[in-house]
């Protein structure tokens, strides 16, 4: 006679809702569970999708995993001007990528499979791309600019897409707007960050369920086709919709749903795809025994706790030892350190005292 | 007989300024202001700056009251600074003693005009010395070859990075002095460049060993670093009551700094060039035109 007398019984502690919280700080509460592979410190890890992606990715960069970065500013530019343009946010500089649809129309506009109508936006004092109109404080200032920048751009789409060997990507958002042309996706609104709005071109779009799923899926399959081995782990944004384009819908509501769809999105490319794996950031965020503590007094954004909760979650089930990575040996460019000393000393009053005499 | 008063303050590029006074001092010229030149990198006025928390920097004024200091500094973040290159939250910022000395001094010698000739070699650090991985980038509107072969920056980026670079430096000079005096301020840029990449490989001065190591960029990058950071400066300081100084004609060859006022160092003009840029500055502030010290 087996010892168990139902089915719940002799499951771990983590599957009782009770045994997971109860006497335990937030902070040592884990729903992960268990990871699905292991980081090594070789592996290229790429990140893409919405503001809460670059949590991650600013992270493993800062426990010395190898942060996939295929769109590099040039040395010579100073590492804040180079984040305020964009580089190093993501892996390449795509900006925020909210929809599955628009990750999947990038890898397309990378291979020349797609080609929207509505393809630059000018403004005053140059060029906005609207695929990704808040990459820079300022326009591009010529449209040769823009174009070198776009095929740079692409070239870096391309190479982390056949390179990585880990993608991880976290879903932002179902809504959107979108060209009645050709269903190009824009990031943001026509006339919010460069652009006319006009509703003859321009429509709303709120995705669902199957929509995330099939267009997450035809951009793995893009992705495997050229690199079969990549391993992809989702995660949902925890961070609430700032506004939503539905009259007659609370943003709570809109929130709701919109998460709703991401996360079940997420169950079933999990089950569907082979080496595609759910990491519940959202979970460790927005779960009730948090209490709201995670959130900023806006009830928005994420505290630094909550993110350090989730990065603490991530490296003890996704590395080794749950820590950084070894020390790497590779040199580090000292020729900005050297100008800049001899430039030091060039203003040393010794030197000036000199010339005056 | 001098009636204005014209007081100048900067670092290494004012010593041509210096050897100028004591040149005009020694043959008995007069110019048509009497000068007090004030070297911002001697010892007594060190440091200039420090690196401040910013978080305890606006907490420690609970009453939400705004100093002077913290105003500018808000000013500069705000203002596409990019938060300076020190680490996040801990901007560079002048040095209350630094701020207090050079207040004693414009009020001690009540200057009818001051001008600026402070750092100045930020577009040195960006283009003096070959670059590992070189690069160039298009200036609009000056039709110098962008090099080939070599990395591209955007224009754009490369804006931003030298105006963050003027920011830390220069402008966080400027931007105390405009504040501190309702007098006319003069906004001095440095010398251009000097073409001759044998004058700088034989005059290394402090670069002496890295000229060699890294060599010297081509002259047409660092003519176009030249001319961007003067169009930051002129850009920033319109509309308010200090005035780019534009160089005279005969600074320049070819758009370079001409032979005879090499210094013998890679960066600095000579004697003559400091008699020239004397002169030229006492002119615009008290020549014919001038405002010769009417308020702001």
């Amino acid at each position: 006679m087996s010892k168990r007398t139902n089915p719940y019984s002799g499951l771990p502690a983590h599957c009782f809702w009770s045994r997971t919280h109860r006497g335990k700080d937030i902070a040592e509460i884990d729903p992960v569970v268990k990871g699905q592979f292991t980081l090594k410190p070789k592996m290229k890890i790429a990140t893409a999708g919405s503001c809460f992606a670059q949590h991650i990715a600013k992270h493993l960069q800062g426990q010395g995993y190898n942060y996939f970065v295929t769109e590099k500013a040039h040395p010579i530019i100073a590492d804040q001007v180079a984040r305020a343009f964009g580089y190093g946010v993501f892996s390449a500089r795509y900006g925020n990528l909210y929809t599955t649809r628009q990750l999947l129309q990038l890898a397309r506009r990378a291979y020349g499979e797609f080609q929207p109508k509505e393809d630059i936006w000018e403004v005053e004092g140059g060029f906005i791309d609207p695929f990704r109109p808040n990459i820079q404080p300022a326009p591009f200032a010529s449209r040769e600019e823009f174009d070198a920048a776009r095929e740079v751009h692409f070239a870096a789409v391309r190479k982390m897409i056949e390179e990585a060997d880990v993608f991880v990507f976290t879903f932002g958002l179902t809504e959107s707007w979108v060209s009645k042309e050709d269903d190009a996706v824009f990031p943001l609104a026509p006339g919010v960050a460069g652009g006319e709005f006009d509703e003859k071109r321009h429509g709303f779009k709120n995705f669902t369920v199957s929509e995330v799923v099939a267009d997450f899926r035809d951009f793995i399959a893009l992705m495997r086709a050229k690199n079969p081995k990549v391993k992809v782990l989702m995660t949902v944004s925890p961070v609430p919709l700032i506004a939503t384009a539905r009259e007659d819908t609370s943003v709570i509501t809109a929130t709701a749903y919109s998460k709703s769809v991401l996360r079940v999105a997420c169950e079933e490319l999990q089950m569907m795809e082979k080496d595609v794996f759910y990491f519940p950031s959202y979970e460790v965020i927005t779960g009730n025994y948090t209490r709201g503590a995670y959130y900023g007094a806006d009830l928005r954004e994420v505290e630094a706790e909550g993110v350090a909760h989730v990065m603490s979650l991530f490296m003890r089930h996704y590395t080794k030892d749950g820590g950084s990575a070894p020390a790497s040996d590779k040199p580090v460019d000292s020729f900005q350190e050297d100008v800049q000393k001899a430039l030091d000393i060039i203003c040393d009053e010794e030197m000036i005292e000199r010339a005056v005499k | 007989m001098t009636t204005y008063k014209l007081a100048g303050f900067g670092h290494s590029h004012l010593s041509a300024y210096l050897r100028a006074k004591r040149f005009f001092e020694r043959t008995g010229k007069e110019l048509l202001a009497e000068t007090s030149l004030t070297q911002l990198n001697f010892k007594v006025y060190q440091p200039n700056y420090e690196n401040v928390d910013l978080t305890a920097a606006y907490s420690s004024n609970p009453s939400g009251e705004k100093t002077n200091r913290l105003k500018r500094l808000a000013a500069r973040l705000s203002g596409g600074g990019y938060h300076s290159f020190d680490a996040l939250n801990r901007p560079r910022v002048l040095t209350e003693n630094f701020e207090n000395r050079m207040r004693h001094i414009i009020k001690r010698d009540d200057p009818n005009a001051i001008f600026l000739a402070c750092m100045g070699n930020e577009y040195n650090t960006m283009g003096m010395l070959q670059h590992p991985e070189p690069f160039d980038f298009d200036l609009p509107g000056f039709g110098i070859e962008v090099e080939e072969g070599v990395a591209v920056i955007p224009y754009t980026l490369m804006r931003a990075q030298m105006t963050a670079l003027c920011e830390q430096n220069v402008l966080l000079f400027w931007r105390f002095f405009n504040e501190a005096t309702d007098k006319p301020i003069y906004l001095v840029p440095p010398p251009p460049p000097i073409a001759d990449k044998m004058h700088i490989m034989s005059y290394p001065g402090a670069f002496s060993g890295k000229a060699k190591q890294y060599g010297v960029s081509p002259v047409g990058l660092r003519r176009k670093m030249w001319l961007l950071y003067c169009d930051i400066l002129r850009d920033v300081v319109k509309g308010t009551g200090t005035t780019f100084v534009e160089l005279p004609d005969p600074v320049f060859v070819d758009g370079c700094l001409a032979k005879q006022f090499w210094q013998e160092d890679p960066t600095h003009g000579n004697v003559d060039y400091g008699k020239l840029m004397l002169e030229h500055v006492t002119d615009l502030a008290f020549g014919p035109g001038a405002a010769k010290g009417d308020a702001k």
